[in-house]
């Protein structure tokens, strides 16, 4: 069995390992790490690493299995079967602005957009649902906002469906970093569930919110496919325990 | 500098290519399937009839009438516009086999080049599962004919699972939906719109057991104990008669059935195919029934076809070990262009020979160079030699 495992928010990861520990993966080793890594041994392969190299990984039939966020597959489409929603592990892909950036220095240089709404998040799996929230902002973001994201299809879909034309800065991982270092509007990045972004950041709205999953490559699912139901039905039961 | 997602192939691909191609074309022909060529450039109209975002997004122009062409984005959908336009009122069934390229926009997450190869039949005017059988042997055939030995035929049917949620009685809308999670294979998606349109117990699990079985033999009695309809009885008895056609004709090893199997483009109805190896996560062939697609050029014939990624074909090839066809390099005959006398006589024997001018300097083996009357071969391997004409024909083998 060659299975993945997502790098992502510290909560997430660990629970991801954890579930596949359970399962009888043999990927103890990989507990608190926050980098790629690879075991192998036993006849099993357990990749830590990107979600999205994950999905490369699992359609080039390098791997199996992967466990990774389902907003991973949202945004980088399917040609993966989606065995289980494995119910842990949630996060929020979260639109913030920097404290000390956006609100005071709105950048585009053109029309504004106001929401009256006040504020109060939303969200809506699959994007573009919930409201930009103004709390703690100066209430305003530019119609080509510059947002920060590892995630451009569905951030822009999100702003999109909000009246905003972004104008995107892509980033592999996510843009918490770049966001300290860059002049942005926004920085659209995953956040552990029931955590905001950390300062100097502040939250402004929820693009999507989601679970981790189990997926299976293409072809790992018609050439060995009794192996991956066997491997289903045990994380199914580590996720029941 | 080439647009991205281009690719130039180079000589030692190219004769690993055309030892494939070769094989590929020989089955064909053998299954009575008649080679045509069609054109690069059709009217986007063509593509846009069929109603699939897929074939839709492709490379477009303007011709000089201001019409809009489009670069072919698939093959199948050109042979039944071919068929429907030169052979209507020939007899049916009709076989046709080609070996081209499409183009579609490049998508490197996907695996997706910009320009693909493929290799594949249509058989028009036949409705029996006969013929679904023809197409999925004659696949088979062409894989064992390469020598590919770890792979699987994977069968499914389209018409099961839309059977099975027509059955449930819940509304266009979410039949649709259902579909498309089905299609995408998000069981998860399924298990939540389940949940929401509220089917019986038996029916949810008749889908999520649909969803679950794949495998060998077994799998198509397991999936009549799911039939909960004519429809869905019918579908299966279609598949065992593939099988059972198969079989005989000493395929079924290789098969494999997938009752979750769906295709991504939309004018795909019954029985459907994928082949899978090792090492490449996507399919390497794909193809199934298309009893509409003729329909949306007036013709309303059946059809049922494949087709093979070559460049994917290859790469199974060379994970699986298989010996690919290798075309010796030419030999570079330095001084050859004033000797045309001698690179005739060499080509004549089944040497390829690069004549050179007596300046060239090759950066690779075999050489011949002549000066003064005097031969001397560097071969590919070994010590070179010296000497006159005959001495080298000899030490070439040719006398």
């Amino acid at each position: 069995m060659r299975l993945g495992i997502a790098l992502g928010p510290p909560k997430r990861t660990a629970a991801a390992v954890e579930l596949a520990v359970r399962a009888g993966a043999p990927a103890e080793r990989l507990r608190g790490l926050a980098r790629p890594e690879l075991v192998v041994g036993g006849g099993h392969t357990v990749a830590l690493a990107r979600p999205g190299d994950l999905l490369t990984l699992c359609r080039r039939d390098a791997l199996d299995a992967a466990i990774l966020g389902a907003e991973v597959l949202l945004e980088r489409g399917p040609e993966v079967v989606e065995l289980l929603d494995l119910e842990v592990g949630g996060a929020r892909l979260v639109a913030a602005v920097s404290a000390a950036g956006a609100g005071e220095a709105p950048r585009g240089g053109g029309e504004s957009l106001r929401d009256g709404s006040g504020g109060g998040e939303v969200s809506r799996e699959g994007s573009g649902g919930g409201e930009l929230s103004r709390e703690g902002s100066g209430g305003e973001l530019p119609r080509r906002p510059l947002v920060a994201t590892a995630h451009p299809r569905l951030t822009r879909r999100y702003l999109e469906a909000h009246g905003c034309q972004p104008r995107l800065v892509e980033f592999v991982d996510e843009p918490w970093l770049a966001g300290r270092l860059l002049r942005l509007d926004l920085v659209v990045g995953l956040v552990d569930e029931g955590e905001e972004p950390e300062p100097p950041f502040a939250f402004r709205g929820e693009v999507v919110a989601g679970g981790l999953r189990l997926v299976a490559g293409l072809a790992a699912h018609a050439l060995r496919g009794a192996e991956l139901a066997a491997f289903a039905r045990r994380t199914r039961g580590a996720v029941a325990s | 500098m080439i647009p991205e997602g281009m690719q130039d192939i180079l000589p030692a691909e190219v004769a690993q290519l055309r030892g494939i191609e070769a094989a590929v074309r020989a089955r064909f022909t053998a299954y009575g399937y008649e080679e045509v060529r069609l054109p690069i450039l059709e009217f986007a109209e063509t593509f846009e009839r069929v109603e699939d975002d897929t074939l839709e997004a492709g490379y477009r122009v303007f011709g000089e009438h201001g019409r809009q062409l489009m670069l072919r984005t698939d093959l199948t959908v050109g042979v039944v516009r071919m068929a429907e336009s030169r052979y209507r009122d020939r007899p049916l069934p009709l076989r046709f086999s080609y070996l081209a390229s499409a183009c579609r926009p490049w998508a490197p997450q996907r695996s997706q080049d910009g320009e693909f190869v493929q290799a594949g039949v249509e058989l028009l005017g036949d409705d029996s599962a006969a013929a679904d059988a023809e197409v999925v042997t004659l696949l088979c055939d062409v894989l064992a004919s390469l020598g590919l030995r770890e792979h699987r035929v994977v069968v499914g049917t389209m018409a099961f699972s839309a059977a099975l949620v027509e059955s449930f009685g819940i509304g266009d809308d979410d039949e649709q939906a259902l579909l498309d999670a089905l299609h995408d294979r998000d069981y998860p998606l399924l298990e939540t719109i389940l949940d929401n349109v509220g089917v019986d117990d038996e029916a949810r699990r008749a889908l999520q057991q649909t969803v679950d079985v794949s495998g060998a033999r077994e799998v198509l009695a397991h999936a009549r104990r799911l039939s909960r309809t004519a429809s869905m009885e019918q579908a299966v008895g279609r598949l065992e008669t593939v099988r059972d056609l198969v079989a005989a004709a000493g395929y079924e090893h290789a098969l494999a059935f997938d009752l979750g199997l769906f295709q991504d483009l939309a004018y795909y109805t019954g029985v459907v195919v994928e082949v899978y190896a090792p090492g490449v996560g996507l399919p390497i062939a794909t193809g199934g029934r298309y009893d509409g697609l003729g329909a949306h050029f007036d013709w309303d014939v059946p059809g049922v076809g494949v087709a093979l990624s070559v460049d994917r074909l290859r790469l199974a090839l060379e994970e699986a070990g298989a010996s690919l066809a290798a075309l010796a390099p030419p030999l570079q005959f330095v001084g050859g262009l004033e000797l045309p006398e001698q690179a005739r006589e060499l080509r004549h024997a089944g040497l390829a020979v690069a004549a050179l001018p007596v300046s060239a300097r090759p950066a690779a083996r075999p050489v011949l160079r002549h000066e003064r009357g005097r031969y001397e071969l560097e071969p590919l391997e070994g010590a070179p030699v010296s000497g006159s004409w005959r001495d080298v024909l000899q030490a070439l083998g040719l006398r």
